[in-house]
């Protein structure tokens, strides 16, 4: 099989690409990108080097914060991205297939970039061999562990099939099928802890898929507009399927936001009354900034620039709502003495916001880089079964 | 009652407890409520006996008012690991570092645990912290005793660095595993100074807190969870 | 209540067994594993703790040179196996970073210090040759010694062979002066120190104001909670619902400096309605008629208005007390220091319990065994004193000891003779006695102040010479002697050596005696050799001591009135006084009359004091393990008159005194439904302004500083520090 050229980038142009860059003919938005994958990679570092007791807000109270949630985002992208590359397949063929090969790459760089952050999470990230010798199967986070690790296999398939252009429809349902089970097996990581009543609720996997459809549609739609704006190719035509994705997918978000709000603000439970502390920032942000106004813009306008706003737009305050979903669970102490108070604020530090730089920065960059050497055009498109 | 010391009582409870098989043996705790003066003395023997960082407190006592003026009152309501027999922080651990021992305690395996505070997140009583490397001191190497060993579990963990267990580990309170197994009360039972902590086998019909428990004037904390603790509170 | 423990359950429950932890040669479980060597043994050593004066025996577990954990010694009395919460923070003693290291000398100016270090050499030279100075100039009698700790007894020894007969104790005149003067009167013995009360066998507890387990007096604790899981009841009178409160029968919010109106109307209840144990005055006291007639105003409808309890309460209280007795207690607390009156205060209560028959019986206050270890033999005799020199404390006539309050007064105005040297080892003057200015005051007319401590408190930055001491676990101290129900003698002896420059206090004071010419005050050898010796002399087995750390004498144990042990009062009539002639020729009240203090004005509230169960004063608000639970103090106001004041819970507020003095920092506010709502009360002990003890310095508030005015009861000179008004001023 011939990776060069066909799944990674021809060896020539990947070195004229490069050294464009270094003779700074790469654009600003590539060198802001680079600043943030160094000064990124500087505070992973730190973090190891420092420990997290000098580095890290986490605490007992609580004990995931911005880490856990840049590592839900870059999954919830990384599936976004396998569903629409799914949907666009099986409903926007023609329409859909300059940006396939795009975004599955796209998907596939960042689930891995979902785990630099987990890495920094982790207090001892040198035992993680430990999910091979003594697993445990009651544990949804174990097979989390197990599915993603055949996701990120098989959307490493699907990508080489695009790209060899052998498409197989198969390893695409297959693909489509195991992003359901792993990102809902994600959100069920949330959803079985009874203790804290802001997780648990059986509507959490189907949150954490919606959710994962409108913030991929969001990424996609970008790539896919970004796309047309440089080959030129016809806006109203390529970029018509992510307008209804994205569509679907705000109304999809809507609804189970709102009825995981509504549940919530319902309930008796002890801690349910972190859904009305929270009820300003869940309904303002959580449902009119985070989807009815991209809707709204999305009325305003369908050209490619536009579209790339929308898209950018959705995914910035969606990283804010998935922090305040993982870090909403602890803003009441669930045992409260001493000094503790009522209730618990939580602000990253400066090396959790430098970890997501670094993240964002590591997909941006490396998706430019194949871009511009041209990996995503070779495919002559051939279905197969 | 007689007038002999509790202590001396449990104690003679423990070593009969120790004689059986480990897999016989189901520890449990009982605290009485009414005796409870809310010194906080099992709160500071609990960590000079774990030797735990800042911010980590096995055993806090909690302090609730009741009533209004002057019709007013205090319950003080410390709260070690309820080492529940239907945890909710075991089935979660994605590597097994957290089990149920068949002595019914619930342990940490310092060698295992790979900081993913997954356990912390669900424990219900908040019984469980995560030592990220703080120490007291700062970073006064050297002189400091919070680099020694602790002897947890038996064995032998030195806080060196962020490297080294049990920092980066999960932490919580084990009923003093390390002092059981040389037939020493729990830390915290033997500082009380209300005697209002009690520790036994809960398998021993003959021990003392066996004897407590079964009243009516007994509670479990939060136990519509369907946790089964196995600290009991008497009122 | 007695624990009774064989020797060898004694080693099994405190974890003194030698087995150690059997370091099983485990093989590396993971070759990943970092530096998981095999547990090594742990070395045992029994001493007594020094985080607060009760000296409970504690075991010291000692690994690699360093002490890692702290039991309980089940053997003493003080602590029956039990550490409280500041027992077993001892590591956040030992091992606190911001301790005195070496010794200092203050080059700059006597509250703004610029400090050198010197060696002891170098630091005793200046001590000895200052002293000297003075003697010549003023006479021995111009040093005092104030002291508080159990290496005083070393200061106390080195000032008698210099010459001077002033050494002081602030815990007189500033904490159980009064009680202890108000029993004498009475008794004329003192409750002691732990005190004799038998709460385990009561019936019925009386506490004024004693938070009993906020003030973790360990076994008083254990005891009072015994008696009351065997059916004791239990009366609570305090403006707080403090935490024994909330185990009351009888919560009476009783109206801050009241109490005198309570105890009378009560003793009127008690004798009008015959309610006394009349055998036991029969034999035992006199002067019951003098006291009924004094006490025949104080009714308790008297009583409602002054104190603001109902007058039905008041009469149920007294009358199910006295059905208990002679099995009762009306206990005389500890910290007396109220309004200038607590002398008569605490007489009050020592009739209380006359009339009940309480002194020397089950659940009263039991008699304490006598027993006594000789000093170290050979010394040479105190030098005589020189006749003529006019007393110190002629001004208190009543006084037991000298207090710090006449020496203080010496101090400024030279009256009745000059002061001019002061050695204090461990007190922090500056936040014990009222009155910053005048304590200011007094010292700057020194030529010599020596502060002897082990963190840089307070009273450092106004010293010429500071020396480091060691913590109680690296040092030898004098032999601490109970008298409990059996008499019983405790060891100190070090787990570790001393760390730095400290050293403790048997060589600082041998070093210092030898530069003043009183080597043969001083011979021995080291500390072990000083107590081996005494044990020596006292038949005393030393080698059992040290193994156990505590021997207690069976013997002499006569805790009750029997009718083999009768009990002896050494009163001028031998008797109990209800009526006190003494007090009478002397011009005050034979029997308490009550005076009313001063409310405080509008706008304004009472400010309490008391104490926290992990903290002990200023001394422990720098140990790194309490710190993490109890980091500063709050101010408590009823959240009633929190809302009125439009006050949050959390909120840092600073408070002002009725002199307009506001206070140097600031405090947080804890709205609560236990207190009454004409007072505030905080835990004493905070608001240290000492830049080298760093997690302590300038955390909370002292109100020790808005203390406007104080007054001097004129019995026995106690300072009475309560009555102080204050207004909360919000953060602009």
């Amino acid at each position: 099989m011939e990776l060069i050229g066909v799944i990674l980038p021809d060896k020539q142009r990947l070195v004229s690409v490069i050294a464009d860059i270094l003779k700074g003919k790469g654009g600003i938005h590539l060198y802001l990108f680079l600043i943030g994958l160094v000064a990124g990679f500087y505070g992973i570092a730190a973090i190891f080097i420092k420990g997290h007791a000098h580095t890290i807000n986490t605490s007992n109270l609580v004990p995931w914060g911005m880490q856990i949630s840049t590592y839900v985002y870059f999954a919830l992208l990384s599936t976004g991205c396998t569903f629409v590359n799914f949907f666009g397949h099986v409903f926007f063929e023609e329409k859909y297939r300059p940006f396939a090969s795009r975004i599955i790459f796209v998907g596939i760089i960042t689930a891995v970039a979902a785990f630099f952050s987990l890495a920094t999470e982790m207090g001892r990230v040198d035992r993680m061999y430990m999910f091979l010798v003594s697993p445990n199967p009651t544990s949804p986070m174990f097979w989390m562990a197990l599915w993603y690790s055949c996701y990120v296999c098989i959307i490493t398939v699907e990508y080489i099939n695009i790209q060899r252009g052998r498409h197989s429809v198969r390893v695409m349902w297959g693909a489509f099928f195991i992003a359901i089970i792993t990102h809902s097996t994600l959100g069920s990581l949330l959803g079985t802890v009874s203790s804290r009543v802001y997780y648990y609720s059986a509507l959490m996997p189907i949150y954490f898929l919606f959710i994962a459809f409108l913030t991929g549609c969001a990424l996609t739609t970008i790539i896919a507009a970004h796309t047309v704006k440089i080959k030129r190719l016809d806006e109203a035509f390529h970029l018509t399927p992510f307008v209804i994705l994205l569509k679907v997918g705000l109304g999809l978000a809507l609804l189970i936001t709102f009825w995981r709000t509504m549940t919530g603000l319902a309930g008796r439970l002890e801690g349910s009354e972190v859904f009305s502390l929270t009820l300003i920032n869940s309904f303002v942000f959580g449902i009119v900034v985070v989807i009815i106004v991209p809707y709204l813009l999305l009325k305003m306008g369908k050209s490619a620039d536009w579209l790339m706003f929308v898209g950018g737009f959705i995914m910035v305050t969606q990283l804010k709502a998935r922090n305040d979903l993982v870090v909403g669970a602890f803003k009441i102490p669930v045992f409260r003495v001493y000094e503790m108070p009522e209730i618990v604020h939580y602000t990253p530090s400066v090396y959790e916001f430098l970890v997501v730089a670094a993240s964002t920065s590591l997909v941006a960059l490396l998706y430019i880089i194949f871009n511009r050497s041209g990996v995503f055009d070779v495919n002559t498109g051939k279905e197969v079964n | 009652m007689e007038d002999r010391d509790i202590l001396e009582i449990m104690h003679s409870d423990l070593q009969r407890a120790l004689k059986k098989p480990r897999n016989q043996r189901r520890w449990g705790m009982a605290i009485d409520l009414k005796k409870c003066v809310g010194c906080h003395a099992c709160t500071t023997g609990c960590m000079s006996e774990n030797l735990t960082p800042p911010d980590i407190h096995y055993r806090p006592v909690k302090e609730e008012e009741i009533g209004e003026f002057p019709n007013v009152s205090m319950r003080f309501l410390p709260r070690p690991c309820m080492q529940c027999d239907a945890p909710t922080c075991t089935p979660v651990c994605p590597v097994t570092a957290t089990y149920k021992r068949d002595d019914g305690i619930v342990v940490i395996d310092y060698k295992k645990c790979i900081g993913c505070r997954y356990c912390l997140v669900a424990c219900s009583y908040g019984a469980r912290s995560v030592d990220v490397g703080h120490y007291y001191t700062g970073d006064m190497k050297g002189e400091t005793y919070e680099v020694e060993n602790s002897g947890e579990y038996g064995k032998s963990f030195k806080r060196k660095t962020h490297w080294h267990s049990p920092i980066g580990n999960a932490r919580k309170c084990h009923f003093c595993s390390h002092r059981i197994e040389k037939g020493e009360l729990t830390r915290c039972t033997t500082t009380c100074l209300g005697h209002a902590t009690y520790f036994g086998d809960l398998n021993d019909p003959q021990s003392l807190i066996v004897k407590l428990i079964a009243k009516v004037n007994v509670f479990r904390y939060k136990e519509e969870m369907g946790t089964k603790p196995l600290v009991y509170y008497i009122v | 209540m007695n624990v009774k423990l064989s020797r060898r359950t004694f080693l099994k429950i405190s974890g003194t067994a030698t087995a150690g932890i059997t370091a099983a040669a485990t093989l590396p479980e993971s070759f990943l594993s970092w530096a998981e060597s095999a547990p090594e043994e742990m070395k045992q050593v029994p001493t007594f703790c020094e985080l607060c004066f009760w000296n409970c025996g504690l075991i010291a577990k000692v690994q690699n040179g360093k002490v890692v954990k702290v039991d309980g010694n089940p053997l003493s009395e003080r602590g029956r196996g039990r550490l409280c919460g500041r027992g077993n923070a001892a590591l956040g003693s030992l091992y606190d970073p911001d301790r005195l290291k070496t010794p200092l000398i203050n080059i700059g100016k006597r509250g703004e210090p610029k400090w050198k270090k010197a060696t002891w050499d170098e630091a005793l030279g200046v001590i000895a040759g200052k002293l000297a100075v003075i003697k010549e100039k003023h006479g021995p009698d111009a040093v005092a010694l104030f002291s508080h700790g159990s290496g005083g007894a070393f200061w106390k020894h080195l000032l008698k062979a210099y010459g001077s007969n002033y050494y002081t104790a602030p815990s007189f005149a500033q904490c159980r002066g009064p009680r202890d003067v108000g029993f004498t009167m009475t008794f004329g013995t003192e409750v002691g120190s732990p005190e004799f009360y038998d709460f385990g066998q009561s019936r019925f507890i009386v506490l004024l104001g004693s938070h009993l387990g906020e003030n973790a007096h360990n076994s008083q604790v254990q005891d009072l909670v015994h008696g009351l899981e065997r059916g004791a009841k239990l009366c609570v009178a305090d403006p707080r619902c403090s935490n024994i409160a909330s185990k009351a029968d009888y919560w009476l919010p009783i109206r801050p400096a009241t109490d005198l109106a309570l105890l009378l109307a009560w003793i009127r209840i008690i004798v009008n309605e015959d309610l006394y144990d009349a055998d036991y005055l029969n034999r035992y006291a006199s002067g019951f008629a003098e006291l009924k007639d004094a006490v025949q105003e104080y009714t308790p409808e008297w009583a409602e208005k002054e104190t603001d309890i109902p007058a039905g309460k008041i009469v149920e209280v007294a009358r199910e007390l006295a059905a208990a007795r002679p099995n009762v207690i009306v206990s005389g607390g500890r910290f007396a220091a109220w309004y200038g009156d607590d002398a008569q205060r605490a007489r009050a209560i020592a009739l209380l319990n006359a009339l009940l028959g309480s002194w020397g019986r089950p659940g009263g206050i039991y008699l304490p065994a006598g027993g006594g270890v000789p000093e170290y033999p050979g010394l040479p005799d105190y030098p005589e004193h020189t006749a003529g020199i006019p007393k110190l404390d002629e001004a208190y006539p009543f006084a037991l000891s000298q207090t710090t309050t006449s020496i203080r007064n010496a101090a400024i105005t030279g009256q009745p003779h000059p002061m001019k040297g002061w050695l204090v080892y461990g007190c922090n003057l500056m936040k014990t006695m009222p009155n910053r200015e005048e304590t200011i005051k007094a010292i700057n007319n020194l030529d010599l102040l020596v502060a002897i401590d082990i963190v840089p408190a307070d009273i450092i930055q106004w010293a010429d010479v500071v020396l480091p001491e060691c913590t109680y676990l690296e040092r030898h101290d004098a032999l601490s002697l109970g008298k409990f129900k059996k008499f019983e003698i405790s060891i100190r002896q070090p787990a570790v050596q001393p760390m730095w420059e400290s050293k403790p206090s048997w060589w600082i004071t041998r070093e210092l005696g030898k530069k003043m010419g009183l080597e043969a005050f001083f011979p021995w050898k080291d500390g072990e050799e000083y107590l081996a010796k005494r044990c020596e002399a006292g038949g005393i087995n030393f080698a059992e001591l040290k193994q156990k750390g505590v021997l207690t004498m069976e013997e002499k144990s006569a805790p009750y009135i029997t009718d083999q042990n009768q009990p002896t009062f050494d009163t001028p009539s031998g008797k109990i006084e209800l009526y006190s002639k003494q007090l009478a020729e002397k011009g005050f009240d034979p029997v308490p009359k009550y005076k009313k203090h001063p409310q405080p004005p509008e706008g304004h509230f009472s400010l309490l004091f008391g104490r926290s169960p992990l903290h002990t004063f200023s001394r422990t608000t720098n140990n790194f393990l309490l710190t993490d639970l109890v980091p500063e103090n709050s101010l408590w106001i009823s959240r009633k008159k929190a809302r009125q004041l439009g006050l949050k819970d959390g909120e840092y507020v600073r408070l002002q005194n009725t002199a307009g003095v506001k206070s140097s920092g600031k405090v947080k506010i804890r709205c609560t439904e236990r207190l009454r709502e004409d007072c505030l009360y905080m835990v004493h002990g905070f608001g240290v302004h000492s830049g080298g003890m760093k997690r302590a310095d300038n955390k909370g508030v002292g109100d020790e500083e808005l203390l406007a005015g104080y007054r001097i009861d004129p019995i026995m000179g106690g300072t009475g520090m309560r009555s102080n008004f204050v207004k909360i001023v919000k953060e602009g």
